[in-house]
């Protein structure tokens, strides 16, 4: 049996919080995800754009955590799919997951922060998808089971730079 | 105020919202995400924990930057959408003043924060409290010294872009925001003044 992610929204009217999945979430607009990109690329001198891929790096890991408990997702193949769907659901794009044992790749075919970088400010000429990239990761280390931090990522194509997909390699972190 | 404000934000906070089947959420004009909000605080932290007084108030400007043009512009896109127009429209007696505080329907229903305006100046100066945002619970993981809701900095300076600034597109930054009250340093809500730069 195939199992689907679930993208349960719901609203506290006392507090006045949106909860995807009960979590605290909020929706946000592509100004707001590329300026904080933006923000990270003129900040790199202090670390910003490992920052931003570490935040959604950390967020996704245990968003994808609770999902499978909840919904107790044990089979790879599954997992995968579900992190898949996620990703999708919450706005970030389409994704596909090619997760090896100790690493593999990732396409995304529409990306968020690709598309609203373009619709704000047109192409660029290098990948701005940390927020992405930190999700990739985060699902390839919850997947194998393995802890934050353990992956690191390459973006190879981008749909922000003109390609038709964005591409992205996972190897381990050399420790 | 013709706003029936808890109607309003039960309506709007109804509407669902997930990726289509390109994963993307066009909506109101822009691309939207919902994402978790310990994400965005996140990446505040760090960038507040390692920014040296030379880079902090470039970050700062940079946070606020970010939501003051995601308010002016998905802000413009909802209140001109059929949604609002739907829920809040009925209610509109005075403009721009019912649109704004319906507007603030709409950053309660989207759940940025539990807030309202209560004091208003046509034109001129707005003050906003914030009974309840997830801004303020960076103080779970990071000791703050100054007020940091600079999304709400942000957008709701530029709702008074909006509703005074001029014609839109052309009426972004005519207004400044000072966080005067922070739940994040123990107060018991967030207060926003915004006035005329």
């Amino acid at each position: 049996m195939t199992i689907d992610c679930e993208f349960n929204q719901e609203f506290d009217k006392n507090l006045m919080y949106q909860y995807v999945n009960n979590e605290i979430s909020v929706m946000h607009c592509h100004h707001y995800a590329t300026l904080f990109t933006k923000l990270a690329m003129d900040m790199d001198k202090i670390g910003g754009t490992r920052f931003l891929r570490e935040s959604m790096e950390e967020s996704s890991y245990l968003t994808l955590h609770r999902l499978f408990l909840t919904q107790k997702i044990t089979l790879k193949p599954d997992k995968i799919r579900v992190a898949e769907q996620y990703f999708g659901l919450s706005g970030l794009g389409k994704i596909e997951l090619d997760i090896g044992s100790s690493g593999g790749n990732a396409k995304m075919t529409h990306s968020h922060v690709d598309d609203g970088w373009i619709k704000k400010w047109k192409q660029e000429d290098r990948p701005v998808n940390f927020i992405g990239q930190g999700y990739i990761i985060a699902a390839f280390s919850i997947i194998n089971k393995n802890p934050i931090g353990f992956y690191q990522i390459v973006e190879t194509k981008s749909i922000v730079k003109g390609d038709k997909n964005s591409e992205f390699i996972i190897t381990e972190k050399k420790r | 105020m013709a706003i029936d404000r808890n109607k309003a934000i039960h309506d709007l906070s109804q509407i669902k919202v997930k990726g289509n089947e390109e994963g993307l959420i066009p909506a109101f004009g822009v691309l939207v995400q919902f994402l978790p909000a310990n994400f965005w605080n996140t990446f505040t932290e760090k960038m507040l924990m390692s920014a040296d007084d030379k880079h902090l108030e470039e970050v700062e400007l940079g946070l606020e930057r970010a939501a003051g043009e995601c308010g002016y512009h998905t802000g413009w896109g909802i209140i001109n959408s059929e949604e609002f127009k739907a829920i809040v429209g009925p209610m509109i007696k005075k403009m721009p003043e019912d649109v704004l505080h319906g507007a603030y329907a709409v950053f309660s229903a989207w759940g940025w924060a539990k807030c309202e305006i209560v004091d208003l100046v046509p034109g001129q100066r707005k003050v906003v409290r914030a009974y309840e945002y997830y801004e303020s619970k960076i103080t779970e993981t990071l000791k703050i010294k100054k007020p940091c809701a600079y999304m709400i900095k942000g957008v709701t300076r530029a709702f008074m872009d909006i509703a005074y600034g001029g014609e839109y597109p052309d009426g972004y930054g005519c207004f400044k925001c000072e966080q005067v009250k922070a739940m994040e340093l123990g107060d018991s809500y967030g207060e926003f003044v915004i006035t005329r730069k």
